[in-house]
């Protein structure tokens, strides 16, 4: 592919640009109390063009927060950020890298007041392709000043499977519109000739994506506005000088924290069951070495790349690791690549964050829900003998139930969408101190909303039969993950929809538990084939459980139960078939039997944990008609359980001797490289 | 001198030893895996998890193919300092190596 960007070329543009002796210059006119007021003024800005975005945009993903808006220096740096997701923090970095680089000097193209620019090929620097992002420079008496880009995920891209993340998918060309960044505006004008070219690749969708793309464009155009303002009053000297204050603060305040975490090498390992494709087992491996102020990231040991459509560019791995940089160690610093600065990463070639540049990676996203659940564990040992120990946690669920509906809606157009109610309801994980929350929120991005069932009800030709929080779905613990969600629907005004579910972790699941805590249980594809459920409801039946988990173990409704794994190729969901889905619950945190026996029977009166639990899990004594605690009872089977466990548990030599002996079943392990190292073991070849 | 580095691991770093936070338990030399000290034992994951669903392999439990629930605790209290998921026979994370030298100092001890 020509001027295709290399991955090491774009993990060296995520580091912020040299400041120029003008820069350095105008940084020193900043005073602090200047940084203070201009860095809000910047978040108001962003804020406002946030909003625009939102209430200009109509897709479901935007409304569930998988968007960003985005301020950058002259050169690409972002200063600063509204959200959405952190993702796109980064994310926007490299398109408008690659326009100052290719573009600008470029006599057929060049950059001009009242230019946007386009992309959504992750070599480019995007996430994967429906991530697709709008960058408007700033001029100021023709010199360029700023950048505003603006990203959300839209459903649409023209696969060969409906959604944008065709699971099915063996390598980039299965995946629909590629677009290098383009200039699809000048003037302040959408060139119509691109517009209808790119309609044309979203034609399951073309309302949702023209919609989404001009709600993209005017959320820039409002960052463009209010700079243009600011500049106006304080002169382009104080923009300047204010976005390179911003970068050197950033860099400087994350050295400082670095530096009180204990040196030292952490690691961590999670697996996965799925390539997309078939189920497989794949390792990712994390191995952080921190020392002095610096922190190296290390993705040796990861699995090779494979023919599936789970695996994501190594700048898109940062990306993942932006989420929780910036929402947990970081969380109160400007969102900015000098944040980042102190931060290395490191991938040998041929794993599946290091693919060759035809492999699939529009599902970039699920294989990196691995990267999320590898950060908490290094990072709360990191900090745990530091100030920072209040943000030690389990992670989130992380699992990312992607399910898309695509079909004729109910008003007679093309829609294809993803459901944002189980994205945004998973569990956070249990904490040093309390447990996780309960359907907090989208893992990806923690500023996303879930829809109400009036809305998804309203927007989609679909009955919600249920939508609310699952029992036992969180991981167990002394602070136990938060709850995740069940959802069940089924096709209303039309005859039939198209689902797929973009998923994982029906075999196992991606997070550990923290410090003795569990992973929550993992989830399986139901779907109940011909169901009586609209003639039971208009018969009056009440009998009908309103919990899914007991529906389906008492097989409550007529009909065919299929259960499959987490993820599913695209299939028909015709009228009076049910799908079920779930989001995961977040990881436990500490050894469940110092879990407060009271809080246990709380979980019992709240429907959050079964008897089952209360009993295996978390070993209280209490009555089960009354739920009254029998606490000595509690105390006693606890020390048993743990006589129990001293019993039963083997010295490190003598485990490792019976355990070593162990390994998978083959069919499990054709993707998971060379047991036990995971180093690549066979050719890939894509067509 | 103890030095809590998670939930139940302290280090003493006079003796340089991993130390249970709970009862005090010396576990193994700070310079080795703490895991090297623990008892350990691997679990099914029935043990935790209970089906939703009868049978295999889609019940909302792992699947015992696919992984067991290694559990690592203290041979005096019998806390569980840590657990991790894994396949059957993978090996054990060496998850935290710390640079003593560094953390001493951090602690104002000299040497
Ligand atoms: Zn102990």
């Amino acid at each position: 592919m020509s001027s295709v960007t290399g991955q090491q070329q774009l993990l060296q543009w995520l580091k912020p640009e040299e400041p120029s002796d003008y820069e350095r210059d105008c940084a020193k006119m900043i005073e602090p109390v200047d940084y203070v007021i201009y860095f809000e003024k910047l978040n108001l800005i962003l804020a406002e063009a946030m909003d625009v975005l939102v209430k200009c945009g109509i897709s479901d993903m935007s409304l569930s927060g998988d968007v960003s808006v985005v301020v950058c220096t002259a050169e690409g740096d972002p200063v600063s950020c509204n959200l959405g997701t952190y993702l796109h923090v980064i994310s926007s970095v490299l398109p408008v890298k690659y326009i100052i680089r290719q573009l600008r000097n470029d006599s057929s193209v060049g950059i001009h007041e009242g230019d946007f620019f386009f992309c959504n090929d992750p070599l480019y620097g995007n996430v994967h392709n429906p991530d697709q992002i709008i960058m408007m420079p700033i001029f100021h008496d023709g010199t360029l000043l700023a950048w505003a880009a603006a990203t959300a995920h839209t459903n649409e891209t023209g696969a060969t499977e409906p959604g944008g993340m065709p699971v099915r998918a063996r390598s980039r060309y299965d995946e629909g519109m590629h677009l290098s960044p383009i200039r699809l505006g000048e003037r302040y004008k959408f060139r119509r000739d691109l517009l209808s070219m790119m309609e044309n690749f979203a034609s399951r969708s073309p309302r949702t994506f023209l919609i989404d793309l001009r709600s993209r464009v005017s959320c820039c155009d409002r960052v463009r506005i209010r700079i243009k303002e600011l500049v106006q009053k304080k002169g382009p000297d104080f923009l300047t000088g204010l976005f390179r204050y911003i970068l050197m603060t950033a860099e400087s305040s994350a050295r400082d924290r670095i530096r009180g975490w204990n040196d030292g090498i952490y690691r961590a390992v999670v697996f996965t069951d799925s390539i997309g494709l078939e189920e497989g087992l794949q390792r990712v491996s994390l191995t952080l070495t921190k020392a002095g102020d610096n922190l190296l990231f290390d993705f040796t040991g990861t699995s090779p790349e494979h023919e599936g459509s789970y695996h994501a560019f190594p700048h898109t791995v940062v990306a993942h690791a932006a989420i929780y940089l910036f929402g947990w160690p970081f969380y109160d610093l400007p969102r900015c690549t000098g944040t980042l600065a102190s931060c290395e990463f490191t991938f040998p070639p041929g794993t599946v964050f290091s693919p060759r540049e035809e492999a699939a990676s529009s599902n970039s996203v699920i294989i990196c829900s691995t990267v999320m659940s590898l950060l908490p564990q290094c990072f709360s040992k990191l900090m745990f003998d530091s100030p920072q120990r209040d943000l030690v946690g389990a992670s989130m669920g992380n699992t990312g139930s992607g399910y898309i509906i695509s079909g004729t809606n109910q008003w007679g157009l093309p829609e294809t969408s993803m459901l944002a109610y189980p994205l945004n309801t998973e569990g956070g994980g249990g904490r040093v101190d309390s447990d996780g929350v309960d359907a907090m929120g989208f893992p990806w991005c923690p500023a996303g909303k879930a829809p109400n069932v009036e809305d998804e009800e309203h927007s989609y030709p679909i009955v919600c039969v249920s939508q609310k929080y699952a029992r036992d779905s969180c991981g167990f613990g002394r602070y136990c993950g938060g709850l995740g969600t069940q959802f069940a629907i089924m096709p209303l005004l039309v005859d039939y929809l198209a689902l797929m579910l973009v998923s994982k972790n029906s075999r196992l699941h991606t997070t550990q538990g923290l410090f003795g805590g569990y992973p929550p249980r993992v989830i399986p594809g139901v779907i109940i084939r011909n169901t009586d459920l609209l003639e039971r409801w208009a018969s009056g039946d009440v009998e009908l459980p309103d919990d899914i988990h007991d529906l389906i173990a008492k097989r409550a409704l007529a009909g065919e139960y299929c259960f499959t794994a987490h993820y599913r190729p695209t299939e028909l969901l015709r009228k009076d078939d049910i799908f079920v889905g779930f989001s995961s619950g977040g990881a436990g945190y500490g050894d469940v039997l110092e879990r407060d026996p009271a809080s246990v029977i709380a979980d019992l009166r709240n429907g959050k944990i079964s008897n089952w639990v209360a009993k295996h899990v978390y070993c209280i004594v209490y009555d089960p008609e009354t739920l009254k605690l029998d606490l000595d009872g509690s105390n006693k089977r606890r020390e048993e359980m743990r006589i129990e466990r001293c019993q039963n548990g083997l010295p490190y030599r003598h485990f490792i001797k019976n355990w070593s002996k162990h390994k998978p079943p083959e069919e499990i392990l054709r993707y998971y490289g060379r047991w036990p190292d995971a180093q690549p073991n066979r050719n890939i070849f894509r067509l | 001198m103890k030095v809590r580095i998670t939930e139940s691991l302290d280090i003493d770093l006079v003796k340089e030893l991993w130390c249970c936070n709970r009862c005090g338990h010396e576990l193994i030399s700070a310079r080795l895996n703490y895991k090297e000290g623990c008892l350990i034992r691997a679990r099914h994951p029935l043990a935790v998890y209970q089906p939703v669903v009868e049978g295999r392999p889609y019940t909302f439990a792992p699947d015992p193919d696919w992984c067991r629930i290694v559990e690592f605790y203290c041979p005096q209290c019998g806390v569980m300092l840590e657990n991790e998921c894994l396949p059957p026979g993978h090996p054990i994370t060496h998850d935290i190596e710390l640079n003593l030298e560094s953390l001493k100092l951090k602690h104002g001890l000299h040497g």
